[in-house]
């Protein structure tokens, strides 16, 4: 009890940097979530096109361009070559048919007349194309099996006004779990932060050559003293946890309460586990508690920037992500990434999820038989 | 007398030196043996073989009968050690301090409570238990470091130079406290350089050198072992080359010198060597100022035994 309740009296010490890390997540990660806070919204728009119709508008051709009309913007122009140039040129026409002279007989007669396009080239125009080509492809096939023009045009619309219900059965609230995923990514630095700081300064602290003499000759066995260690810093990590999920609550809502919100949670769970273990390593290796402060910026710093815990990893070069692989805040700000596409834990985005995590447990057993192989070396005696 | 502790040609190399060099002594119930040496003469090294804190090449070492290994908790249970190097947290304030390594041994809390009271007690750091150990001074910070080794009350205490570095006042506490813990029956092994020391604490002094045992005994009996058993020396101006080849004929004397106004002659025998310089002072008028009779030192047997002294 007495390593035990000392732990925490050495760690109350460190209080500030504590309070410092754990309100940088909030602050961040709160700026994050504010940014992330934009709904996106959909509104319906129409390609702005110009028909230059040569052909008499009865028939297929009325048909045509009375769908073109339902779908497009028809703009209105003087018919010269300058004004549709014009007009093209300061984007206010994105797409313009030439429907030629005798274009309903030829189709009819099945000569497969063209017909000039011109185009912009952007969004507009290849939604025009889209809408345009449609009903030509249609009207191509149809007018195989049918001699009969009002059966043929009534043939094309029963295919082009055919509609698909599509029932959505899942939906996932996207920016919910984007503010998720940017707080508990961004956590990822704090937690590392403060593991390293905390169970790296505490554990030199105890394993400085002076005091753990005293200890070393003393009648408490080194077994007890290193389970007592072993409970304060899972009291620690547990706590540290409870707080961070708390935060993430407060910062972004009740998105927390959702099956997503607990994967993060789980996520984070495996996450301090490790990071905890890589703390308890650091700790055992580094001569001077000072050192904690040093392995702060290399560690935690490195890995946030390397891993996409502050710029997400979309944005990040190959070779920066694949040097990445070796540090666990990869696998942990993968997993966040996943989670946050995930509509339902099942197939290939379980599969990876399930990987994430046995690697972050794989990179805690390595830092705890790493741990083993030097305090075993150190408590050698010459 | 009970032997507590038993060494046996205990010795420990480092690569081909010998730090120490087939030691053999025992350590009786309630009585303070000094180890005394020079710096590098292997004062330290023999104190963390006994505690286990190194491994050693050859020899034996039993506590109370028993061999002391790493794992010997209830050996260790016993001891209490208060090391060179002030060891303790920077974190944590004095009472916590001494708290956390009594803790280490007393699980009882009222106890432990009383324990930490009375060792701030012995030490007098009682008004700065709520200091931090940087707020403390470096006799303040070796007296926390002797309460940190002792709080638990322990039977057999090593001191290792405690004394390094301290004012004045906190020596005499400290000596003090030492002189209490053996009252109180602690069996003590007490490593230091200075002579001074030994000399009031030690009922027993063991000299090493190079990791070896060049004499042991009572203070006494290791004075006995000097060839100069007193030194007088005289503040005087009227010496000639003729008075000190006169003295030097004098009863007993071993060695005469003169130099800047003082005449130092050394005895071979104790017995009125003052009478007889004074006499022949007073005989041939010669006047003098001061006058003092010195008896040998720890360090002028450390000299004759090993030709430098014990503070090189």
């Amino acid at each position: 009890m007495t390593i035990f309740k000392t732990f925490f009296k050495i760690m109350l010490k460190y209080k500030f940097i504590i309070i410092m890390y754990t309100s940088m997540t909030i602050f961040f990660a709160g700026m994050g979530v504010q940014s992330n806070s934009s709904e996106t919204d959909f509104s319906e728009t129409k390609p702005n096109i110009y028909i230059v119709n040569n052909d008499e508008e009865v028939g297929i051709t009325k048909d045509l361009v009375e769908y073109l009309k339902q779908k497009c913007e028809i703009a209105e122009l003087e018919n010269s070559k300058q004004a549709i140039e014009d007009a093209m040129f300061y984007r206010d026409v994105d797409y313009v048919i030439y429907i030629p002279q005798n274009f309903r007989a030829d189709f009819i007669a099945r000569k497969n007349p063209q017909i000039e396009i011109k185009q912009t080239g952007n969004y507009g125009a290849e939604l025009a194309k889209m809408n345009f080509e449609r009903y030509l492809k249609v009207a191509q096939r149809k007018v195989l099996e049918f001699d009969n023009e009002d059966e043929l045009i009534s043939e094309i619309h029963k295919v082009i006004e055919r509609e698909t219900e599509v029932d959505l059965r899942e939906k996932i609230d996207t920016t919910k779990m984007a503010k998720l995923s940017r707080y508990f990514s961004f956590a990822s630095y704090s937690i590392l932060a403060i593991t390293i700081y905390v169970l790296a300064t505490i554990l030199a602290v105890f394993k400085e050559e002076k005091i753990s003499k005293r200890t070393n000759i003393s009648s408490l066995h080194y077994k007890k003293f290193n389970k007592s260690l072993f409970a304060a810093s899972s009291v620690f990590g547990v706590a540290l946890w409870v707080v961070f999920v708390v935060l993430a609550i407060i910062v972004t809502g009740n998105g927390v309460f959702t099956i997503n919100g607990m994967a993060y949670i789980v996520n984070m769970f495996v996450f301090i586990i490790c990071a905890m273990c890589m703390s308890v390593f650091i700790g055992n290796i580094i001569k001077d508690k000072n050192a904690a402060n040093a392995m702060v910026n290399i560690i935690a710093l490195g890995s946030s920037f390397l891993c996409g815990a502050f710029v997400p990893a979309q944005y990040l070069p190959d070779f920066v992500l694949k040097i990445a692989h070796v540090l666990p805040s990869y696998w942990y700000v993968n997993t966040n990434g996943i989670i946050e596409n995930c509509s339902n834990f099942s197939g290939e985005a379980l599969n990876t999820i399930l990987v994430n995590t046995a690697v972050l447990i794989g990179f805690s057993v390595l830092f705890m038989i790493l741990t083993n192989i030097v305090s075993s070396k150190r408590r050698k005696i010459d | 007398m009970e032997s507590i502790i038993e060494v046996k040609s205990l010795t420990k190399r480092y690569k081909e030196k010998r730090a120490v060099d087939d030691l053999s002594f025992d350590v009786y119930k309630g009585e303070i043996l000094g180890l005394l040496g020079p710096n590098g003469s292997g004062k330290s090294t023999t104190m963390n073989c006994i505690l286990s804190l190194l491994n050693f090449d050859r020899g034996n070492i039993k506590i109370y009968g028993k061999e002391m290994t790493p794992n010997a908790y209830d050996i260790k249970r016993k001891i209490g050690v208060v090391f060179q190097d002030v060891a303790v947290f920077d974190e944590l304030t004095v009472y916590d301090n001494i708290d956390y390594f009594c803790g280490l041994y007393i699980t009882d809390k009222k106890m432990k409570k009383k324990y930490v009271d009375d060792a701030m007690k012995l030490v007098g750091i009682e008004e700065y238990k709520k200091y931090f150990p940087k707020q403390l001074s470096g006799g303040l910070l070796r007296r926390l470091n002797i309460a940190c080794g002792i709080a638990h009350k322990p039977e057999i205490i090593f001191l290792d130079e405690p004394t390094v570095a301290v004012d004045p006042q906190s020596r005499n506490n400290i000596l003090e406290g030492i002189e209490t813990l053996r009252k109180n029956g602690a069996t003590i092994v007490y490593t230091t350089h200075y002579m001074e020391e030994v000399e009031i604490l030690c009922d027993r002094v063991i000299i090493l050198d190079k990791g070896k045992i060049i004499a042991s005994g009572t203070t006494d009996e290791l004075k006995e072992l000097a060839k100069t058993k007193e030194k007088i020396r005289v503040e005087t101006k009227e010496l000639g080359n003729k008075e000190i080849h006169e003295i030097k004929k004098l009863s007993c004397v071993e060695e005469v010198l003169y130099k800047d106004n003082i005449l130092e002659v050394m005895y071979t025998d104790e017995n009125n060597n003052l009478e007889n310089i004074i006499g022949y002072l007073k005989s041939n008028n010669i006047k003098y100022s001061r006058i003092f009779s010195e008896r040998p030192t720890l360090n002028d047997v450390f000299l004759e035994l090993t030709g430098k002294e014990l503070r090189d």
